[in-house]
């Protein structure tokens, strides 16, 4: 069945063959919804199960996430902007005064390939930019990244603006080398501490 | 008769060493590097820089700048090629040149192993204390590398607290970080009052400053701002990578190499524009990012491989050397842990790196504990036995106690052995009983060094008029 081999060449990364599969599974009618539901998303349902197994990789990941957006996007013209499901919008940012990204980079795929949508805004970032990003995504998670324990403090800067700005109900997930649970707690965030710990936090963050 | 001169014409002695890439590949590297620098670009953050950079003739296009060859070639000529780290108390101690190998470890990274406890907890200003006189005790520690944690301190200035506790119980050369370049004039002027002034501390380096770029390709403002602080005050500077395989570089060695090799060489042109000839030291962490954990990996065979091609690379364009050795990513001294030192000390001695760094932490360099750095000192010293080599001389060669042993069958005897049998190395705490006789646990002979250290040991005492001057200096930012 069409979407049986679309969980599989998502799972192995084919980008080429996912992009055929969906067109194809288009082209048999089968609905958009049970296309995602029962191809795309499935299959990453499956990496996700591998790499938390250790059987599979980042790089594979990427791939599979890269060939399942792929299907995505061909399935995107047909159904409307409010009918794909997401788990939760995020807002993802490098705090001010900070330009290190791959942590926060590797989590942001990750958690892309995990049905959440993410507005990354880049590194260096002021927190007034994030809580109006927050305001106009309507994000229910904000996720923060620092390097130097000379920017983390701008961590605070945010769960302070946040809480000004009556978005009190925004979960804000922090990492990066000189965060930890500690800082987390005194600040009122959340810490994950790698990119594997944090698509587990997101996922208990939106469930509450 | 007895003929009393030895003359050989030609005769090369040579000591250890270990070359894994050759003058070639060198080469390779450096063309695409200079391809990324004249042809790709970086991003550099700092608008004075690029100012700097764009009136010496580079291509500025907003914050992405290209450095013509000429530029690099000009850096590389101008940057000196040695210079001579001094004690606190104005002795010179470390030649930064050549093959000269000296090994140096972190005092203070976020977690410490308390000795006392076992404790996993966070280290504040009084570890430093007790670290400094540590590192002062051990005899093949030649430098320290602080990156400043101290919990007991406002985070703004535990830079200077921790640099301060070193410099009252520690004599030996000191590698630091600092908040900004603000943070790092201070530092310098507390070098400068060790060092009797400024200009003394210029023609006299106690202290060294290290800045990194951050991989793939990008200088930020502060640590640029750092760099040309450094240069303009000839504090020597290390400017290097810590490149992940596959994450912030690429997958495959020759490519992180040529990618670490031309970020270095950003910062270095940078660094010798601003003043020519200020000293700088070539190095990297070039290393791999797990990917089953996403860690940045210390105890990686790639890692002490490319550490090794790093310092081939300096060695060829005769630039000093920021090594790397230890630290593991085992969690405590086990057998993950002493075959990643062994394996990362060995390997930095033999390339010739002049300031091995990051001995002996754990954890990925979370955890810092003192045990592993009396550990480390075995380890170093047993490497410095391999890279001495064998000194052949008439002496040594010992022909007539091998006559002698003819009829003797023997040399335990003979005034030769009595002479040189302390050349050879013994363990301070590796077991060579016989097995009957275990001679307590490794660790447990670690942790009573570390505790007789810690509270018997007086390192000699800081000029009291210098202490006094560094404690009314730091009035300024304590509160």
């Amino acid at each position: 069945m069409v979407c049986d081999q679309l969980v599989e060449a998502v799972r192995n990364g084919r980008v080429k063959e996912v992009k055929e599969l969906t067109q194809s599974a288009i082209d048999q009618g089968i609905a958009p919804n049970v296309i995602i539901d029962e191809g795309l998303v499935k299959g990453m349902g499956v990496v996700g199960e591998l790499f938390g197994k250790g059987e599979m990789f980042v790089p594979e990941v990427m791939m599979a996430s890269k060939a399942m957006n792929a299907g995505m996007e061909l399935i995107k013209p047909l159904i409307k902007a409010g009918d794909i499901t997401n788990k939760g919008t995020c807002v993802f940012a490098t705090v001010k005064g900070d330009l290190h990204d791959i942590g926060k980079k590797l989590v942001v795929l990750m958690l892309e390939g995990a049905s959440f949508r993410i507005i990354d805004l880049g590194v260096d970032v002021k927190p007034q930019v994030i809580v109006d990003a927050v305001k106009k995504e309507n994000a229910s998670i904000v996720g923060l990244s620092a390097m130097l324990t000379t920017t983390m403090s701008v961590m605070k800067e945010v769960c302070d603006m946040l809480r000004e700005n009556g978005l009190d109900g925004v979960k804000v997930m922090i990492g990066g080398a000189p965060v930890s649970h500690d800082y987390a707690a005194k600040i009122g965030a959340n810490y994950a501490k790698d990119a594997t710990e944090a698509v587990e936090l997101a996922n208990r963050l939106v469930k509450n | 008769m007895i003929k009393d001169h030895y003359s050989r014409s030609g005769f090369v002695q040579s000591t250890p060493t270990m070359r894994v890439v050759t003058d070639s590949q060198i080469e390779e590297i450096h063309y695409a590097a200079l391809d990324i620098l004249s042809h790709i670009g970086m991003k550099l953050e700092n608008e004075t820089a690029r100012e700097l950079l764009y009136s010496n003739g580079a291509y500025v296009d907003g914050s992405l700048v290209r450095l013509p060859v000429k530029m690099v070639e000009t850096a590389l000529r101008t940057a000196p090629s040695s210079f001579i780290l001094y004690t606190r108390d104005g002795e010179p101690y470390i030649h930064v040149e050549g093959y000269n190998a000296n090994y140096g470890c972190n005092p203070d990274n976020p977690l410490y192993r308390d000795p006392y406890t076992g404790e996993m907890r966070k280290p504040t200003s009084l570890d430093a204390a007790n670290m400094g006189k540590l590192i002062d005790y051990l005899p093949h520690i030649d430098f320290i590398n602080t990156c400043n944690f101290a919990f007991d301190v406002p985070e703004d200035i535990a830079d200077r607290v921790n640099i301060r506790q070193y410099m009252f119980n520690m004599r030996k050369p000191i590698c630091f970080s600092c908040k900004d370049s603000k943070a790092l004039e201070d530092i310098i002027d507390m070098g400068a009052i060790a060092a009797g002034g400024r200009d003394k501390l210029k023609s006299h380096p106690y202290m060294f400053h290290i800045e990194e770029p951050i991989s793939p390709l990008t200088h930020d403002e502060v640590a640029i701002d750092c760099v040309m602080t450094c240069s303009k005050n000839e504090v020597p500077l290390v400017y290097f990578p810590m490149t992940m395989a596959g994450a912030t570089a690429p997958a495959t060695l020759a490519g992180l190499l040529a990618q670490s090799h031309a970020e270095i060489l950003f910062g270095l042109v940078i660094h010798q524009y601003t003043n020519p000839g200020a000293p700088f030291v070539y190095g990297a962490i070039p290393s791999i990012m797990d990917m089953q954990t996403t860690k940045f990996c210390y105890g990686a065979p790639e890692m002490w491989l490319c550490a090794s091609a790093i310092a081939d690379i300096a060695h060829y364009f005769k630039l000093p050397i920021w090594g790397t050795a230890g630290p593991t990513d085992a969690k405590e001294i086990d057998q993950q842990c002493v075959a990643e030192l062994s394996y990362g000390i060995l390997m930095a001695g033999l390339s010739g790196a002049n300031l091995i760094h990051d001995i002996g932490l754990m954890d990925s360099a979370n955890t810092y504990c003192p045990e592993i750095y009396v550990l480390s000192d075995e380890l170093a010293s047993m490497a410095k036995v391999i890279t001495r080599g064998i000194n052949i001389t008439e002496e040594n060669l010992a022909l007539p106690q091998i006559e002698q042993a003819l009829s003797s069958g023997s040399f335990i005897c003979e005034e030769h052995t009595f002479k040189h049998f302390r050349e050879i190395w013994r363990p301070q705490f590796f077991d060579r009983t016989t097995s009957s006789k275990k001679d307590g646990d490794i660790f447990e002979k670690l942790n009573a060094k570390v505790r007789d250290v810690f509270e018997n040991y007086q390192p000699a005492e800081f000029d009291p008029d210098k202490k006094k001057a560094i404690l009314e200096l730091e009035k300024k930012w304590m509160h």
